[in-house]
């Protein structure tokens, strides 16, 4: 059965029976008809304006052009002009022609004029504003994706063309409108010459320059929607995406490819062809020009072929916005799970911090809030300037390093490991829920706190698997540095590091029987991040420094000297550190072994 | 040697044919009707004088090459000497070959020499279905929303005696056919219902309505015996009404887009329909089920099938005019149009029938090799035809919005 559209009955019918229908078949012929006067039309005028030139041929066409999707309702302007002296046709056209140039001049948008191009390359493009009769049925094109073509265009678009056939990015994507619905069009692109330049880029300047002249012409190639031929509506109603195009460098290319010299500017061309003017349309021969074929070119998607991306800041545009360019890019963008939300720690630095609980303000108001703050997203707002991961107060503040990518423990002595500390650890984001987990665990009255449980925090740097293993010393002590655990996090690209404080002093003493279940830790899902709700900040995401330097979470250790899982948080929305309410707080393991653990614990999360 | 038939100059006059018998005497009543007024065009007296078009009498040749810009043409093979053919006998295996005429393609009893404008009807709209009675007096123009009716039969400038209003002012009438007894017309179009009119009535009235679920219909066809019409979708269906009960019997589901064109095979047993699925099918009308189907590389627009031979014209998008035989896998292909046959219609001798298409061209043709009778050329495209059951009148709608009466000169 034909396909059928719901709405009003003559909507229902398949695109076949719509141009079996009467207004089809006659309107079809009237603008045949129109044409034909037109076409005389012009030649009377021609013959009478000869001087004007290109301008005035560019004129009449663009009329001629114009006039094309009209049903018969102009057709008394144009006969009355004709009909008046030549002269005083000649003078429309030259009007038309002078306000198609200065239309032109203005009109380099091609969002808002019609097009470029009506007729050809060699004729400059002409506005079809200027035109003295606007048809509604004027064909109109215009780009889709206008934005990222123009942020190519100002750094200077580049594309890579290769032997076998490249696509281009971004893809030529037009909308157009203005057709007769129930005519057959075809639509097709080539790809023309700016100049007759070749060009080089000079690195240092960062700049295009002229390096000689053109080489000798390709051979054309045009590119034939594969949708063609096709009715006016099937065409207006889509957008027309030229996405299978595909440009090589080799000259002697066999299939079908837009054959292009490297380092020249080309700018793609639209054009919309009448199917009764498309008997010589052919992908090996130059697009046919003629009363119905119309161009339309865009500036901004003018481009440079390369073979190999000269600007750098195209590159990154390019892996940033290429779907198919996703494996180049950095951490932080497509990142599910603990990575995404490791990654958005842009504040983790690379380099070994060390968290003090002086660092961390208020903590001895922390209530225990929370393992629901735990999982709640951290609304409270981790200040971001606050360098502070918030803990318990009372708690033993276990040494956290943050290290870089480090994927085995280090036993950091305690000079490195104070070294480190105090540099400036933009744990903007953490602390919040860091310090009220922590807070919590250490303010449980009765839990001991086994120093080998250590809040461990990760590190982020740079990707990998998700074993997170703590070394065998490690668990031990508080105190300084100790050992950091790395977390292997598939598919990510920052580490987790995992830094067992060990206990300074004798208040981890007698912890370290537990030390063994701290041994190894195994992250049970990517997301098994403790304690942790990052909030994910777009700002961070789209900071690429930020994110491939610096990013954490933080251990806590259980009270009960296990690692248990306790809360798996939920990636998605982040994880948030614990905090206190706002507050982030580094622990310094210097000043770890002040704490009195004794009422505190630190509960080692696993998240 | 016979001469082929000149080609007919773009004006509405229809020169004779140079011909090698006497051509007959002063003008005859070419019409029973002698009432009717008739344009007495001036004949050219060329009549003797060899109007030779440089051919040879036995091949298919191009008469007008400067309507035919195809580039079939070109690939044509061409006798040497000749112009390009435009009659091809394509065999079961697809060899096409231009067609040897025989001698009485041209002549004959019962096949037209030419035809004659008598008469204009501006119905005002875009005329896109035509028929003329059976006693000749009337023709029925469809147009927009409204049906036309005509008196022929009278001489003097023509206004409609009466309109009748079928579907909404704004929807095209595509068919419209009379009963085999002249009192009924059924009036298809862009619309959903069929109405049935009763013109024995001292003013025409609707008797039905036929309502169905497609949104418009392109066609009609009504069995010899009057018991039952068949209407072509634009949703592919062929539904079957029973004109008695005013209800649907069955529905013919096959096409794949929108049905075009039917017609009703002499025994009024099998139906012929063609698709805007580039199919033709055939379809018996007991056992109601699709008994064929040839496919083609175009749409097809319209089709007729011979009254009294195995013959199936076929009317295409690509211009082609396509005769089928029924039962073997040959088939003539014919190019003298240069667009869309919209419309074709076989004469009731079954030995010629005409052809209108979107190249303003109407041609007439001898069954089945499709030797060209002759040609008018009118103003604007041809949507609509019919030929009179006593072949001596051809009716053509218009995109100008008008239709014309042709009287056909033997």
């Amino acid at each position: 059965m034909a396909e059928k559209r719901r709405g009003s009955p003559c909507s229902m019918l398949s695109l076949k029976a719509h141009a079996f229908s009467v207004e089809a078949l006659i309107g079809a012929e009237k603008q045949q008809q129109l044409q034909k006067k037109r076409r005389k039309l012009g030649a009377e005028e021609a013959a009478g304006a000869v001087e004007d030139g290109d301008c005035s041929r560019g004129g009449g066409a663009a009329e001629k052009g114009s006039s094309k999707g009209v049903e018969g309702a102009a057709l008394p302007p144009p006969t009355g002009a004709a009909s008046g002296p030549a002269r005083s046709g000649a003078d429309l056209e030259r009007g038309a022609a002078g306000g198609c140039e200065d239309s032109f001049q203005q009109g380099a948008s091609p969002l808002a004029s019609p097009g470029g191009s009506p007729k050809g390359s060699p004729a400059p493009a002409l506005a079809r504003p200027g035109s003295p009769l606007p048809s509604p049925q004027t064909p109109r094109v215009d780009l889709q994706g206008a934005e990222l073509w123009k942020r190519f265009h100002e750094i200077g678009t580049e594309m890579i063309i290769t032997k076998a056939g490249r696509r281009m990015f971004p893809a030529m994507r037009v909308k157009i409108s203005g057709l007769d619905p129930h005519q057959q069009y075809y639509i097709a692109m080539d790809i023309v010459p700016v100049d007759n330049k070749r060009y080089r880029y000079v690195y240092h300047s960062s700049k295009w320059m002229v390096a000689g002249n053109a080489d000798s012409p390709v051979p054309p190639r045009v590119y034939i929607h594969p949708d063609s031929p096709a009715s006016g509506e099937t065409w207006m109603r889509q957008v027309i995406s030229f996405d299978k195009l595909k440009l090589t460098n080799n000259e002697l290319d066999d299939q079908g490819h837009i054959i292009l010299h490297s380092m020249h500017k080309y700018q793609p061309r639209v054009h919309v062809i009448r199917k009764d003017c498309g008997d010589d349309l052919s992908p090996i021969k130059p697009v046919p020009s003629g009363e119905g074929v119309k161009a339309f070119s865009f500036p901004e998607t003018v481009f440079t072929t390369v073979t190999a991306y000269q600007n750098q800041q195209i590159t990154r545009l390019k892996i940033d916005r290429n779907p198919f360019a996703k494996g180049f890019r950095d951490s932080g963008r497509n990142r599910m799970g603990l990575e995404a939300l490791v990654e958005s720690y842009a504040f983790w630095r690379p380099s070994l911090r060390t968290l003090t609980f002086e660092d961390i303000p208020g903590i001895p108001k922390q209530g225990n809030s929370s393992s629901s703050t735990l999982l709640q997203g951290t609304g409270n707002g981790v200040p971001a300037t606050h360098p502070h991961l918030l803990s318990g107060s009372s708690c033993s503040s276990p040494a956290f390093h943050l290290g870089p990518n480090t994927s085995q423990l280090c036993s950091l002595a305690p000079a490195d490991y104070s070294a480190c500390a105090r540099s400036g650890l933009t744990l903007n984001r953490y602390s919040t829920s860091l310090a009220e987990t922590y807070n919590r665990l250490t303010n449980q009255a009765g839990e001991t706190f086994t120093p080998p449980r250590t809040p461990s925090y990760v590190g982020v740097s740079s990707s990998t698997s998700v074993n997170m293993s703590m070394g065998g010393t490690d668990g031990d002590t508080f105190s300084c540095p100790q050992t950091s655990l790395s977390m292997q996090i598939s598919g990510m690209s920052p580490q987790l590091q995992y830094i067992m404080p060990s206990p300074s002093s004798n208040a981890f003493a007698t912890n370290q029987t537990h030390q063994g279940s701290y041994n190894t830790f195994r992250l049970h899902s990517p997301c098994a991040l403790y304690g942790y709700n990052f909030s994910t900040s777009p700002k961070l995401a789209a900071s690429p420094e930020k994110i491939v330097s610096s990013q954490g979470s933080f251990l806590g250790s259980s009270p009960s000297g296990t690692m248990t899982d306790r809360q798996m948080l939920p990636p998605v929305e982040g994880v948030h550190l614990l905090s206190s309410g706002g507050q982030q707080s580094f622990f310094d393991s210097r000043t770890l072994g002040s704490l009195t653990l004794s009422s505190s614990q630190v509960s080692a999360h696993m998240v | 040697m016979t001469f082929l038939p000149a080609l007919l100059p773009p004006s509405p006059v229809t020169p004779p044919h140079p011909r090698k018998r006497p051509p007959p005497g002063p003008a005859r009543p070419v019409t029973s009707a002698s009432s009717l007024p008739s344009q007495r065009l001036p004949r050219t007296a060329s009549v003797s004088s060899s109007v030779v078009y440089g051919r040879s009498p036995m091949m298919a040749f191009e008469s007008h090459p400067h309507l035919r810009g195809s580039s079939v043409s070109s690939s044509l093979p061409s006798i040497p000497g000749g112009k390009p053919a435009y009659s091809f006998h394509v065999s079961a295996d697809g060899q096409m070959q231009p067609v040897p005429f025989p001698s009485d393609a041209l002549v004959g009893a019962g096949i037209p020499r030419h035809a004659r404008q008598l008469h204009t009807l501006a119905h005002g709209e875009v005329v896109c279905a035509v028929t003329i009675s059976g006693s000749t007096q009337h023709v029925y123009t469809g147009g927009k929303g409204c049906v036309k009716v005509w008196d022929v039969g009278q001489p003097g400038a023509k206004t409609p005696v009466a309109q009748l209003d079928c579907l909404n002012r704004d929807n095209y009438i595509r068919s419209c056919k009379l009963l085999p007894d002249g009192r009924s017309l059924i009036v298809g179009g862009e619309a959903s219902t069929l109405s049935i009119w009763d013109l024995a009535a001292p003013t025409p009235r609707i008797k039905a309505e036929l309502t169905s679920s497609a949104p418009a219909c392109y066609a009609l066809a009504v069995s010899p015996d009057a018991k039952v019409c068949f209407s072509c979708c634009s949703d592919g269906n062929i539904v079957v009404w029973d004109l008695q009960n005013q209800t649907m019997v069955r529905q013919f589901q096959g096409h794949t887009d929108g049905a075009s064109c039917i017609d009703i095979s002499d025994y009024g047993t099998r139906l012929w329909t063609g698709g805007l699925d580039n199919t033709v099918r055939c379809w018996d009308l007991r056992e109601g089920r699709q008994l064929q189907q040839h496919d083609f590389s175009s749409q097809i627009f319209s089709l007729g099938h011979c009254p009294n031979q195995d013959w199936l014209a076929v009317g295409m998008e690509s211009s082609n005019v396509e005769i089928l035989h029924v039962r073997k896998p040959e088939k003539y292909q014919l190019h003298l149009h240069e667009s869309c046959v919209l419309s074709l219609k076989f004469a009731s001798c079954g030995r010629w029938f005409v052809s209108t298409g979107k190249d303003n061209l109407l041609n007439a043709w001898r069954t089945p090799y499709g030797a060209s009778i002759f040609q008018s050329k009118e103003s604007s495209s041809v949507l609509s035809c019919d030929i009179s059951r006593n072949n001596k009148y051809i009716v053509t709608g218009s995109g100008d919005k008008k239709a014309t009466v042709y009287e056909v000169v033997y």
